[in-house]
């Protein structure tokens, strides 16, 4: 095959029009690549969605009966104070009344700034937090009796959960004349007084 | 589409022909002179850039059939070559032309050679063609077309005789199996063309050479019977030719009127008192035979127009395939759009659905997703809620068996490493507890009670250690036998392992010295 002198020039504008619809055909399917990613990435959403929606629909039954079940005992909490803000003048109060009824000897307490609770197994979630009254009490006792009583005492009376995280009893060096009457052992305590906030919850 | 043009050439003229739409147009007709040459060089500087077909009808022509040994690619065109160059004065037109191979062990190839004997008279005008840049797709003689007729107009492998009488005049072209074995073009004047009864007589005279060459060249066989021959001819002469064409006992005669055969092969339209060679122009023009005389000198425009066409073609090729990929690609979009509205479609039917049945649920104080939060939250919490007075209860219990035993400290507390020493705890820190749960997630560790005991042993001689000993053993024995009561740690009045130092008082009675233990006991909180 033989060509002319000079045909390199003749064959630039073919060339280009080669470039030119080869260029055409290469956009044509990086545009619809990119077209198909973007579907899929879509469908794996509108499947996901999907299954979402009716594996909800499925559970409903059971989801009823959970609710239910569960709406009891959120309302009894609600009632015992437990959801919604501390009530610490009705928890000193409270803490009087037990003295009083139980005829402790004396009951000193200090309740520290509320703080996050963070106990094991519990799940973050930005709505309901969990939020912890840190209370050091000392209590002059006559029998460890005495201690079990109030803190159960102190389990019905105060509007929060109440979980005792430590407690030291030592005997008290008492007089032999004294022994009768005057406290024999001394309780230092650690209880966190804890309530529930839930910024979702409706007024009552 | 760009028209193509083809050039007649004959002895007496040069004739431009224009073909498209299956029509064919007289478009210049030159003499064949130097005059002529000059005016058809005027004439192409006018003319757009198209694609010209050289079909040359002239008496100087040669076929020559000769046996070449079986040989391929480069050897067989230097053969070939060489054979052409050794009959040939002249090779600038001239071909080879396979005819296929003998049946033989040595299986020779039959190629039949042609080529222009008297080259002279074609340089001005092909000199005019490539002047003018013209594309040129080749020179071809009217032969060459021989085998497409024959095979058009009915005769595809069976030997034929084809006559054909065109302006240049009566040529007889032999076709066996689709291939062109001999052709002569004999004179005929104009004005014996248009008498009937003087075609029927050349018609005789030179099927009768004809025939006799082809025997005498034996291919046609002697004693093989009649050969067929069809004559082409001139519009509206066909019954009268067919009355004058002689009884030839060697040759049975066939008479096809030009429009008849123009029809056959699709030649719709063609100037009036054009000889069959508007037959091979049109075929010429619409499928080529892969052979011809030119070389590649002249060809070389048309090979450019090949290149930027086939540039073209094979961008045009490529985008093509590329849109067509994008459209099996879209495609897939589309199918993929559809499911992902039939997908909507559910998440919304199962939606409505789900807040149909939520509207059936009890009027909730807060959300669902906190309801449920809550309580499990809740529970989690109230897992690990301990009451002191259980791990007190099995200390108090250990104790009422044990008399001598008199406890001085109990220090109870809540934690999640209960083999952490007490010193390791500041006195009155709360427990370390485990680090807070991922968002989402309840991890709960175990928690544990923990209790460390100081007490003493009393009513016994401090000296005693022996029964000491065992009672503080015995008061751990019963400890470690309560449900879920595991002693962590002992530390006994004094040490009588043989590591440690034992010092004593045998002579002294009891006196002020108490021996004292300490204990540590765990216990899982729920169990």
């Amino acid at each position: 095959m033989k060509l002319p002198p000079n045909s390199g020039k003749r064959l630039v504008a073919p060339a280009v029009v080669a470039a030119f619809l080869v260029a055409v055909g290469a956009v044509a399917i990086v545009l619809s690549q990119q077209m198909l990613q973007k579907g899929r990435a879509e469908q794996t959403k509108a499947t996901a969605d999907r299954e979402a929606a009716q594996n909800r629909l499925a559970r409903t039954t059971d989801e009823e009966r959970e609710i239910r079940e569960k709406l009891v005992d959120y309302q009894k909490l609600r009632s015992r104070g437990l959801i919604g803000e501390e009530r610490r003048a009705d928890w000193v109060e409270r803490i009087a009344e037990i003295k009083s009824a139980r005829k402790l000897f004396d009951v000193k307490y200090t309740i520290e700034p509320q703080r996050p609770a963070d106990y094991p197994g519990l799940a973050a979630a930005g709505d309901v937090e969990f939020l912890a009254s840190q209370m050091k009490v000392v209590l002059a006792l006559l029998h460890e009796e005495d201690l079990f009583r109030f803190i159960e005492d102190l389990r019905g009376a105060l509007s929060s959960h109440v979980l005792v995280r430590s407690c030291t009893v030592s005997r008290l060096e008492v007089a032999a004349a004294d022994r009768g009457v005057g406290p024999r052992l001394r309780a230092d305590c650690t209880i966190d007084l804890v309530t529930i906030r839930d910024r979702k919850a409706k007024a009552t | 589409m760009s028209d193509k043009r083809l050039l007649y050439f004959n002895a007496n003229r040069v004739v431009v022909y224009r073909s498209a739409h299956h029509k064919l147009a007289l478009e210049s007709s030159f003499a064949n002179n130097e005059e002529g040459a000059a005016a058809f060089a005027t004439h192409l500087s006018g003319l757009p850039r198209s694609l010209f077909f050289v079909l040359v009808d002239i008496v100087e022509e040669d076929f020559h059939q000769e046996n070449i040994p079986f040989v391929r690619g480069g050897d067989r065109a230097a053969l070939l070559g060489r054979k052409l160059a050794q009959r040939y004065r002249d090779t600038s037109l001239s071909l080879a032309m396979s005819l296929g191979s003998e049946r033989t062990q040595r299986r020779d190839e039959r190629i039949l050679f042609s080529a222009f004997t008297n080259n002279a008279q074609f340089q001005p005008w092909l000199e005019a063609l490539q002047e003018a840049e013209t594309p040129v797709a080749g020179v071809f003689s009217t032969a060459l077309l021989a085998p497409q007729i024959a095979a058009k107009l009915g005769a595809k492998k069976a030997p034929l005789l084809l006559v054909t009488l065109q302006s240049a005049g009566l040529r007889q072209s032999y076709v066996e199996n689709g291939k062109l074995r001999f052709s002569r073009l004999g004179p005929l004047d104009a004005a014996d063309a248009a008498d009937p009864s003087r075609v029927a007589e050349a018609f005789d005279r030179e099927t009768t050479r004809v025939h006799q060459y082809l025997t005498a060249t034996r291919v046609v066989a002697r004693e093989g019977g009649a050969i067929d021959a069809l004559l082409i001819a001139p519009a509206g002469q066909k019954a009268r030719v067919q009355a004058a064409v002689p009884n030839m006992p060697q040759v049975r005669v066939n008479v096809v009127e030009l429009g008849e055969a123009a029809a056959t092969i699709g030649l719709k339209g063609y100037p009036a008192e054009s000889g069959a060679e508007v037959l091979m122009l049109h075929l010429l023009a619409q499928r080529p035979p892969t052979e011809q005389y030119a070389g590649e000198n002249l060809r070389q425009f048309f090979r450019l127009r090949q290149a930027r066409k086939g540039l073209v073609a094979a961008g045009a090729a490529l985008g093509a395939a590329g849109l067509l990929w994008a459209g099996v690609l879209l495609t897939q979009y589309f199918g993929l759009q559809e499911q992902i509205g039939l997908d909507r479609q559910r998440t919304r039917l199962a939606t409505e659905s789900y807040a149909r049945v939520e509207a059936a649920f009890p009027q909730l104080p807060t959300t669902t997703d906190n309801l449920r939060v809550t309580m499990q939250n809740y529970a989690a919490l109230t897992k690990q809620t301990a009451r002191p007075e259980r791990l007190i209860g099995d200390v108090s219990a250990a104790l009422d068996a044990s008399p001598r035993i008199e406890v001085d400290k109990l220090q109870w507390e809540l934690t999640a490493n209960p083999r952490v020493t007490k010193p390791d705890r500041p006195q009155g820190a709360s427990p370390a507890p485990p680090p807070p749960a991922a968002p989402g997630k309840a991890v709960a560790g175990p928690l544990f009670e923990v209790i460390q005991i100081d007490g003493k042993v009393t009513a016994v001689k401090a000296s005693d250690y022996k029964a000491i000993t065992a009672i503080v053993d015995a008061f751990i024995e019963r400890l470690g036998k309560r449900p879920g009561v595991e002693v962590l740690q002992t530390k006994m009045p004094f040490e009588l392992g043989s590591t440690g130092r034992l010092s004593g008082d045998i002579g002294t009675e009891t006196g002020a010295a108490v021996p004292r233990f300490s204990l540590t006991v765990a216990k899982k909180t729920g169990s």
